[in-house]
């Protein structure tokens, strides 16, 4: 077991003994012990609830993830190659990219209606794009202007650099920007699903907090955390793979 | 100033291996004018006013100057990565690279700094450079690429990435990425100034003896700020002026390789060329 992993797995004990203590403290009706919300956890298993919110929520997030991905690849590309569209559409970016998310979501739901997946999917996708644009044009602009010459006294093709200059200098600050959009996608569906949505993670933790099911609404919290933790280390794995380069 | 007003005979050496042109040049530089800035507004630069310049086959031309007068440029002209203000000819083996762009598919670059993709190994970055200019068939691609990652000493890094291995290596591999085009005329802009000196004059030696392995010599043009650099390796010193750019001294070297910079006649003709320098602009340069 290496170094790091053994510092995470105290960083965890450390968290649920601190839990424990609170929950002592507190007392069990405010704040359930680690113990009672992996019961309630396991109840969702065996109930069949997991999978059918976990995965409405899931693919909700992954769609909107991969719009606001490809919206805002294709923004900060073209703001970056043209300051006239930079110019042009510098006040309405900075309008979403600005705009507090919940106005976002509460704006987005009033306009397309509760209880569609495709509007949960376009408001996370509005607010998580800004956030993918800023950081492709930063990086479009900071290309290594000396590479760019290199390329262009090899009488590189215009396919050559975008295959073998912008991909890969774009790639490791694309997986940052890709974990941030990630977790902004969750956020925001998890925010349409409390205020707008008949199902999901964010449905059941707003139906567990409206009942005061506190260990079901906790056991809930797990299972989104769980899986949060789990993509970050995928998208560290795909890191590790493609730059290995560094 | 013009080109060529002075001659090895000047420096009174014995003949070396300098090769005797027979052929058309193979970079030829008229009357060119590089301006920056607005056209005549306060802030226009001027860089080469009729500028002349004429390179022969197989000669290794060192150009020497001032920090910041223009040495760079004159090799971004040649290469065509810069278009000059004016020009009445701006030529590769006879002809325009304004009328003929491919035409500078003849030469390859070596930069200050290796310039080498990170994320590609070695192999891939040469491979860059010969997809990219597209001179070589691709079935000598393999042979290519041996011959010269050994010549260079690197055959057992072409799987390494570049922060694997040394400056020095780097910089070699960045040679190999341009000889692999076996281009006529290499343009070399101080290739060797960011390494230590053991190993800037172990690359020297070996690009001496890269140039000498083949038959029909390479044309190199050489930017440098180091007169000894200069005169370790150039069949001809051409020293520039600050802006507007002039050649102010223009020289053949006779000096027979290997060249021993504690010699003294290699001693001799540095000082002189110091010397030159000196009243030229006005300070010295390029003490090694």
């Amino acid at each position: 077991m290496s170094k790091n992993w053994v510092f995470q797995a105290l960083s965890l004990v450390t968290v649920t003994l601190l839990w424990m203590a609170a929950s002592l403290m507190l007392g069990e009706g405010t704040l359930p012990t680690p113990l009672a919300t992996a019961r309630a956890v396991v109840e969702h298993f065996r109930n069949g609830e997991v999978l059918p919110a976990l995965g409405g929520s899931l693919f909700r997030t992954l769609a909107s993830f991969a719009v606001a991905m490809i919206a805002g690849l294709a923004f900060g590309i073209s703001a970056a190659r043209s300051q006239t569209f930079r110019q042009y559409t510098q006040g309405a970016f900075n309008l979403l990219l600005f705009a507090p998310t919940l106005v976002i979501v509460f704006i987005g739901l009033l306009a397309m209606g509760l209880g569609s997946s495709v509007a949960v999917i376009l408001i996370s996708s509005l607010a998580t794009f800004p956030i993918v644009g800023t950081y492709v044009r930063d990086v479009m602009q900071d290309v290594d202007r000396g590479l760019m010459l290199m390329a262009q006294s090899f009488r590189s093709t215009t396919r050559q650099r975008v295959a073998d200059i912008y991909l890969p200098y774009l790639v490791p600050p694309m997986l940052a920007c890709g974990r941030v959009a990630l977790n902004s996608s969750w956020k925001v569906v998890l925010l349409c699903e409390v205020f707008g949505f008949p199902g999901g993670l964010g449905y059941e933790i707003r139906n567990n907090f409206a009942s005061y099911n506190i260990p079901s609404l906790l056991a809930w919290v797990v299972i989104l955390v769980a899986v949060l933790l789990m993509s970050e280390q995928l998208i560290r794995l795909i890191e590790r793979s493609v730059v290995r380069w560094k | 100033m013009s080109p060529n007003n002075t001659t090895g005979d000047e420096v009174g050496l014995q003949a070396g291996p300098t090769t005797v042109p027979t052929r058309t040049p193979d970079v030829e530089l008229e009357n060119v004018t590089l301006k920056f800035g607005n056209p005549g507004g306060a802030e226009e630069s001027t860089i080469y006013e009729g500028m002349n310049l004429t390179v022969e086959r197989g000669s290794f031309t060192a150009i020497i100057g001032p920090s910041g007068c223009g040495k760079s440029t004159l090799l971004n002209l040649v290469d065509g990565l810069l278009a000059p203000t004016h020009a009445d000819g701006i030529r590769v083996m006879g002809t325009d690279i304004r009328s003929d762009p491919d035409q500078t598919r003849h030469l390859a670059y070596v930069f200050q700094d290796a310039r080498l993709l990170p994320w590609k190994t070695l192999r891939q970055n040469a491979l860059f450079g010969l997809r990219g200019l597209s001179v070589q068939k691709r079935d000598r691609w393999d042979g290519l690429l041996e011959k010269y990652f050994r010549m260079t000493g690197l055959e057992k890094y072409v799987d390494h990435y570049p922060s694997q291995v040394s400056g020095g290596m780097q910089q070699r591999a960045a040679i190999v990425r341009a000889w692999v085009n076996e281009p006529r005329v290499m343009l070399m802009d101080e290739p060797f100034s960011h390494l230590d000196e053991i190993s800037a004059g172990d690359l020297r030696s070996e690009l001496i003896q890269l140039l000498n392995m083949e038959e029909d010599r390479r044309t190199v043009l050489f930017v440098t700020h180091d007169i000894n650099e200069a005169l370790q390796l150039g069949t001809r010193v051409v020293m520039l002026s600050q802006k507007p750019v002039e050649i102010v001294h223009d020289e053949t070297v006779d000096l027979a390789y290997p060249r021993r910079p504690d010699s003294t006649e290699f001693f001799e003709v540095e000082r002189r060329l110091r010397r030159i320098f000196a009243e030229k602009n006005g300070r010295t340069v390029g003490q090694s």
